[in-house]
Parts: C-alpha cells; sequence; structure tokens
C-alpha cells in the first residue's frame, strides 16, 4: 500500500522551483557585484579627468585668440593713433573681461563634459543591470534591448572654439579699411589736382 | 460476537478521524512554514528596497541638498579662480612699450585690468551661485538614480521568490495525506463493521431469536455507512 506518490512528484516540483529562484537570486546578486566592481574604476577621480582633458583641449585655443586679439586690438589703437589712451584702456579692460567670462565658460564647458561623461556611464551601467534582469526575465530582455539603443553616441566629439573675440574691434578700423580709406582720398586728391598726403605712418599693419 | 465487532469498528472509527484530523495538522503547518519562508524572504527583500528609499530621502533632504549645492557654487567658483590666475597676460606685455614710459596711462591701463578682472570675478562668483543648483539636481539625480535600481533589485528578487510558492503550498497540502488516506481507511472500515453488526442483529431478530442490541447506537452508525458498503460488505465482515 502507497500513500505518498503524488505528494513525493508534488515536492520535487516545488524544490525545483525553488532551487531555480535561489540560483537566479545568486546570479543576480552576483553579477550585481561583479557590474558594481567593474565600474568602480568610474570614480570622482575619472570624470575629474575628462574635465580637464576638455580644459587642455579648449583652454590653449582660447588663450590663443585673446592673444590675437590683443595684438589686433594693439595695432588698431595704433593705427588710429590712440595707443596709449584712455579708450584704448577702456577697450583692453574689457577684452580682458569678456577673456574671464570667456574662461569661466570653457570651464562650465569642462563641467558638463563630464557630467555628460557621468550619465553615459550610468547608462551603460543601467543597460548592463538590464542584460542581468533578461538573462532571467525575457520580457525585460526586450525592454532593455530597446533602451540600450538610447545609450549609443549620446557624446558628440567637442568641436574646436569659434571665434570668441569677434567685437574686439568695433569702431575702429582694420588695415584693410584704413588702406582702403588712403586709397579713396588719393584718388580723391588727384582728381582735384593735389597729390596724396604722407599719412602712410598711421597705416599700422595688424 | 457483534458487540465486540461494533466496539471495534467504533474505535476504528474515531482513530480514522483522529488520523484525517492529523493529516489535516500536518498539512496546514506544512503550508504555514512554507508561507513563514516565504515572508522571511520578503522581509529582507523589503528591508533592502527601504535602504533604497531611505537613500533618497536623504538624497533630497533640503539639508543636504543645501550643503551640497554650497560646496558645488565654492568648487566652481574655485575652478574659476583658478583659470584666471593662470591666464596669459598678453596686454600687459603689449602695453609697455605702447606706453612709451606715460605713467598715467598706465596706471590707467592698470586700474581698467584690474576693475575688469574684479568685475569678471563678481559675474564668476554669480555664475557659480546658478551653475550650482544644477549640479545638485545632477547629483542628486545620479544618487536618487542609484536608490531607484536598489529598489528595482529588491523588487525583482521579490517577485521571482514568489514564483515558487503556488507550487509549495500544493506540496504543503500534500503533506497530511498519507494520515488522511490512513484515517479514510479506518473509518471505513469502522463504519463497515459497525454495519455489519447492525444487519446481522436485524437478520437475528427477523429470525426470531432475542438478540438484544443497542439499537440506537448501532442505527446512529450505519446512517453514515454509503449503500453500497452496508449492502455488499456485511457477509465479508461477518465472516471475519
Amino acid at each position: 500500500m502507497c500513500f505518498g506518490g503524488g505528494s513525493s512528484a508534488s515536492d520535487q516540483y516545488a524544490a525545483e522551483q525553488r532551487a531555480a529562484a535561489q540560483k537566479r537570486e545568486a546570479d543576480i546578486r552576483t553579477g550585481m557585484a561583479a557590474i558594481n566592481q567593474n565600474f568602480s574604476k568610474f570614480n570622482n577621480d575619472f570624470y575629474n579627468q575628462q574635465g580637464q582633458n576638455y580644459l587642455n583641449f579648449a583652454m590653449p585655443q582660447l588663450n590663443k585668440q585673446y592673444t590675437d586679439a590683443t595684438h589686433d586690438l594693439g595695432y588698431a589703437l595704433a593705427r588710429q593713433g590712440i595707443g596709449a589712451s584712455s579708450e584704448g584702456n577702456r577697450r583692453y579692460g574689457n577684452l580682458a573681461t569678456d577673456f574671464q567670462l570667456q574662461r569661466q565658460g570653457v570651464v562650465d564647458k569642462s563641467k558638463d563634459v563630464a557630467n555628460q561623461a557621468r550619465s553615459d556611464v550610468e547608462n551603460a551601467r543601467s543597460g548592463l543591470i538590464g542584460d542581468l534582469y533578461a538573462t532571467a526575465d525575457p520580457s525585460a530582455a526586450a525592454a532593455a534591448a530597446t533602451s540600450k539603443a538610447q545609450y549609443v553616441g549620446t557624446q558628440p566629439a567637442p568641436s574646436m572654439l569659434g571665434q570668441m573675440f569677434g567685437n574686439v574691434l568695433d569702431g575702429l578700423n582694420t588695415y584693410q579699411q584704413q588702406y582702403q580709406n588712403a586709397q579713396d582720398y588719393g584718388s580723391a586728391m588727384a582728381a582735384l589736382g593735389g597729390g596724396m598726403p604722407s599719412s602712410s605712418g598711421r597705416n599700422v599693419r595688424g | 460476537m457483534c458487540d465486540v465487532t461494533a466496539a471495534i469498528g467504533a474505535v476504528a472509527l474515531v482513530a480514522g478521524a483522529y488520523e484525517q484530523h492529523q493529516g489535516v495538522v500536518k498539512a496546514d503547518k506544512a503550508a504555514v512554514n512554507v508561507r513563514r519562508a516565504e515572508d522571511a524572504r520578503q522581509k529582507v527583500y523589503s528591508q533592502e528596497a527601504q535602504q533604497g528609499f531611505q537613500q533618497n530621502m536623504d538624497a533630497t533632504n533640503k539639508d543636504t541638498f543645501d550643503q551640497t549645492q554650497a560646496s558645488n557654487a565654492k568648487a566652481r567658483n574655485d575652478a574659476y579662480n583658478a583659470q584666471a590666475s593662470a591666464a596669459p597676460q598678453p596686454i600687459q606685455q603689449q602695453a609697455q612699450g605702447a606706453m612709451g614710459g606715460n605713467k598715467v596711462v598706465a596706471d590707467s591701463l592698470g586700474e581698467a585690468l584690474s576693475r575688469a578682472n574684479a568685475y569678471a570675478g563678481s559675474l564668476g562668483n554669480a555664475r557659480a551661485n546658478l551653475n550650482s543648483f544644477g549640479q545638485t539636481m545632477f547629483d542628486t539625480n545620479q544618487l536618487l538614480g542609484r536608490g531607484r535600481q536598489q529598489i528595482a533589485e529588491a523588487g525583482n528578487l521579490s517577485k521571482y521568490s514568489l514564483q515558487p510558492l503556488d507550487a509549495e503550498l500544493l506540496s504543503a497540502g500534500h503533506k497530511g495525506d498519507k494520515a488522511k488516506a490512513l484515517g479514510s481507511l479506518l473509518s471505513s472500515i469502522g463504519s463497515m463493521m459497525i454495519g455489519g453488526a447492525g444487519g446481522a442483529a436485524g437478520m437475528a431478530a427477523s429470525a426470531g431469536g432475542n438478540a438484544v442490541l443497542n439499537r440506537g447506537s448501532v442505527s446512529g452508525a450505519s446512517t453514515s455507512l454509503p449503500a453500497s458498503a452496508y449492502s455488499g460488505g456485511n457477509a465479508g465482515w461477518l465472516a471475519a
């Protein structure tokens, strides 16, 4: 006489189900530990370095543009004969202010780059966690596959700085304008029968 | 003889009822154990989710936010100042030649540059304060994301831990099967024995005998017998 045949089968099925759940949990906890271990290298130092990389890329460009703009302003002031003047000093002051504000902008951009790097890495980490869950959950796999597409190419390559000090010569004649003015003046004087005055000393090439 | 048979049947009936009860108790206890084990697991998941939630609550605490924002503002302003102090000075170098030793103009340029630096510095301070909110929100959102991941992990494990519960409860329901089957068998045997004794007494009475039977106890027990057992089992049990 046997009383326990059916009970044994259901016992075995329940044990298999529980063992599968426990294995899945162990796999996920192990996987999470591995993911955390891998991503622990993406720390503050790493992200600060990403920001510093942008500073190293952009700041020399800005410095060069500033030096060039300073020279251009100096030549333009000299052409006007106001190289040593309060107007010249005012313009130098504005240029220096603009330069400092542009430097602040570059610092802000470097922070954005670091933040973007942090965000991208975090998204990649989330994607991996989704994949980890998906290995035991087909419905999550589909969701992870869809969301992973959003992680690709979120950080564009940084572009060169544009013209940062374009308005430094506003109101001042450039070399070309000064040359054209002199040509026009000479033509007018020739038409009137006079000669061209000796004013080339104020044409300072910039 | 019939009294003994009926007495044994009554004992079997009681024993059967007891065994069936024991079977139910065993199954019930097993089901409770299954639920308690699952409760313990769910409690761990709940605690893990609670930790993530608490981490997020701490991250969004206003005092914490204020401290982080102030720290971010200072760090940003320090970065501006570090860049300002490291900046090249082409104006000063260029102006030295252009001034031609004109001290008044040179002093005026120095003042203009000082004002420029002070103005840019004050704007930088305001800019750092302005940007600090966005930076702090970004930092906070990163922390919230981590907390949400912890909550999601706990939720995921909790969900999958519940899946075997149905099978475990089904299995637990079978835990008293042996006792229940034994109890059922004993009950059937007891009923048949009592019913058999009643049937023999009836035959004796119809034959004019003086058998003295406790009609009340026999008839009460007999009513619970299935018709087939009552009718078909008499001969066998009486013979035994």
